[in-house]
């Protein structure tokens, strides 16, 4: 099981890295083809979506970062049961 | 002198704001955009899913919160592909736009320097007649009235360009909070959903769609290609230019999405024909757009994508691309291709249809033309199987065909000249079309035919016997399988029909031999009927151009009682490049 939350960890990552390219991408987007009367209404429009992308990226991270520590947490868990384990000896 | 009264001049009209090439790069970038977000959500979906491997109350609890997570993304990318479209619709509204005012500037700039002639004509006329003045009087209320005209126009103008920008405006703002994003039908300008409403069906007839269309705005117009490209790249009856316009942004879209998968590797299997299928599409749309007329460097005809469904027939994909205007040409050609045509075959069939084109305008008599190859309907896989043999989909293909030329007709107010060419068993599709489904053009040419399937002569056909040709090289393999004299389908199951280069069958029949044919039966010689500089491409051309009766015509195969079937065509020497026979373009 840790090494599939291995590969979920780094599914989200690879998730964050879309989204960050997202806001590159936004960031990038030329809007001097747009009428000077409409630059207004570009600009707000690509500035929530740059902020949508962002949070989305924040979330995979959360996602990959949590995964990670869950999986810490089992390799804690199972080395704690290996050591009481052994603590107890094998005679049972 | 009388006083002579003169209207005073115009300035001229302000350029519109933007440009065209920077509001596309937008376009393709918030594209891309979307295309990454449906990639999120979709492999969010997926990542959501753990129970096989994850049980427990945290484990619950990430694919609870994950799931949501991942439909809120997914809840986003079709708003953001809208606007995208809408940037698009917007820039082409706007190379519209840029065309027109160069037009009433010049107009303006004609006005004032013939006004100024006038003025000065008045100022230093002296002392004239009576003739003389009513001369100046007319010209002055000549301009008087042309003024008022080109007061109209600008006044057309300015609200045109105010309707566009106002139009763009609203699109960013219908989705500029994540609120409005995240709704099934934010970005959908209120005009595009009034008018969606009241769009025929296929069943109510091509002439409806056209009526539909032609009543609504131009602003409706706009915003119904932003919003429901996929309802209007097909529908029969709609101008060229607009099923052009809605199925290069779905295209486009196929593009941006199945790349964006395919570098994430999450391209399905199911997806990897559907982005085959787009890169074909855009490849042979590239090669019409790109082309331009040899020796006539300022003719560019331009492509359009008539038909885009790459999901038809199991994948096999549904195309039609156009060399030049569709809408307006003169004379029309539709090449119906055959057996084993699938979408993946497009750049080929378009080179066909730029090089048709170019033998129609070489050899023409200076009409306008437009050629376009037709992959509506699902071709047989192979040349023996059951449904080849079975011309079922040769019926099927000529409904379709019918329907379409239906569609083309009835988008253009006046009546072009229209040529339907069939290679190969799209010649039996044609021939199902034009003896069963009365096919509505003025000339048919069959070529490489392995038989004319219900048609047992030309006069069967909707065109009557007088304008239905056919081309067989002597070579060509298929063209051996249709019926000769009184051998029949009905006593030998082969072919698909009646051989139309046969002397029963009463068709024209043109030179069509290749100088690079085989010495006995072979299937590279059923490829060469569109070969540049080839005494087949050569007669097409003038067929398209509308001059049928200047084809050089070839002897009818026949069958005598004493031998097998005998092809007179065997025994000449083909032609190239031959001026008035095989010469089809420029050579450089």
């Amino acid at each position: 099981m840790i090494g599939t939350l291995d590969f979920l960890e780094g599914k989200w990552k690879q998730q964050a890295e879309q989204m960050k390219t997202c806001e590159q991408v936004l960031r990038a987007a030329p809007l001097t083809g747009v009428p000077p009367t409409v630059s207004g209404a570009a600009n707000t429009f690509i500035q929530m979506w740059l902020s949508t992308v962002s949070k989305a990226k924040v979330a995979a991270d959360v996602y990959a970062e949590e995964i990670k520590e869950t999986g810490i947490a089992f390799q804690d868990l199972e080395a704690e049961i290996v050591e009481r384990l052994s603590d107890v000896g094998g005679g049972m | 002198m009388a006083t002579i009264q003169l209207p005073d001049a115009l300035p001229l009209v302000e350029k519109p704001g933007g440009d065209p090439a920077g509001s596309e790069s937008l376009a393709s970038s918030l594209l891309d955009v979307a295309s990454r977000i449906a990639d999120f959500a979709d492999e969010g979906k997926s990542l959501a899913s753990v129970d096989e491997f994850w049980l427990g109350q945290a484990a619950a609890a990430y694919t609870a919160h994950a799931t949501t997570f991942a439909e809120q993304q997914a809840a986003l990318a079709p708003t953001l592909k809208r606007v995208s479209r809408g940037v698009d619709v917007f820039a082409e509204q706007l190379r519209t736009l840029l065309t027109a005012h160069e037009t009433l500037n010049g107009d303006i700039q004609t006005y004032n320097r013939n006004l100024a002639d006038l003025r000065w004509e008045v100022t230093n006329a002296g002392d004239v007649g009576a003739a003389e003045i009513t001369a100046f009087q007319l010209r002055a209320q000549s301009a008087f009235t042309k003024r008022a005209m080109l007061i109209a126009d600008i006044e057309r103008q300015h609200q045109r360009v105010t309707d566009n920008e106002k139009y763009l405006a609203e699109l960013f703002a219908s989705a500029d909070t994540l609120a409005e994003a995240r709704r099934s039908n934010a970005s959908i300008n209120s005009d595009a959903s009034n008018a969606i409403d009241d769009m025929p069906s296929a069943d109510d007839g091509p002439e409806a769609m056209s009526e539909w269309w032609n009543d609504l705005s131009e602003a409706e117009q706009d915003a119904l290609i932003a919003g429901y490209p996929d309802r209007l790249g097909s529908a029969d009856g709609l101008p060229a230019s607009v099923r052009d316009e809605a199925n290069r942004l779905l295209l486009d879209s196929d593009l941006s999405d199945l790349a964006v998968k395919e570098e994430n590797g999450t391209l399905r299997e199911t997806e990897k024909k559907r982005l085959e299928n787009a890169r074909a599409a855009e490849k042979a749309l590239k090669l019409a757009d790109d082309y331009v007329l040899p020796g006539s460097p300022d003719e560019k005809p331009g492509g359009s994508l008539w038909l885009y469904d790459p999901d038809a027939f199991d994948g096999d994909g549904r195309v039609a691309i156009g060399v030049g205007d569709l809408d307006t040409a003169d004379d029309v050609a539709i090449h119906i291709p055959g057996i084993k045509t699938e979408m993946d075959d497009a750049p080929g069939y378009a080179q066909n249809a730029v090089d048709l084109y170019e033998s129609a305008r070489f050899n023409g008599d200076g009409s306008s033309v437009a050629t376009m190859f037709w992959l509506g309907y699902d071709t047989p896989d192979d040349a023996i199987n059951w449904a080849t043999i079975t011309e079922g989909r040769a019926k099927d293909g000529g409904e379709r065909l019918a329907d379409a030329v239906d569609g083309l007709r009835a988008s253009r107010p006046d009546r072009a000249h229209i040529t339907a060419i069939g290679h190969s068993y799209g010649s039996t599709a044609t021939s199902y079309a034009a003896t069963d489904f009365d096919l509505d053009v003025d000339d048919v040419a069959l070529i490489g035919s392995p038989g004319t399937g219900p048609a047992g002569n030309a006069s069967d056909f909707s065109v009557g016997a007088d304008h239905v040709y056919s081309g067989r090289n002597s070579r060509d393999f298929v063209a051996f399988l249709g019926d000769e004299g009184w051998v029949r389908k009905d006593a030998v199951e082969l072919g698909l029909g009646v051989d139309p280069s046969s002397k029963d069958f009463g068709a024209k029949r043109f030179e069509a031999e290749s100088t690079d044919r085989g010495w006995g039966p072979n299937f590279d010689d059923h490829s060469r009927y569109f070969n540049r500089h080839s005494e087949s491409l050569y007669n097409l051309g003038r067929i398209v151009d509308g001059h049928g009766s200047d084809i050089v015509s070839a002897d009818h195969s026949y069958d005598p009682w004493w031998s097998d079937p005998i092809d007179p065509e065997w025994y000449r020497d083909p032609t190239t490049r031959e001026e008035g026979r095989s010469l089809t373009g420029e050579d450089f």
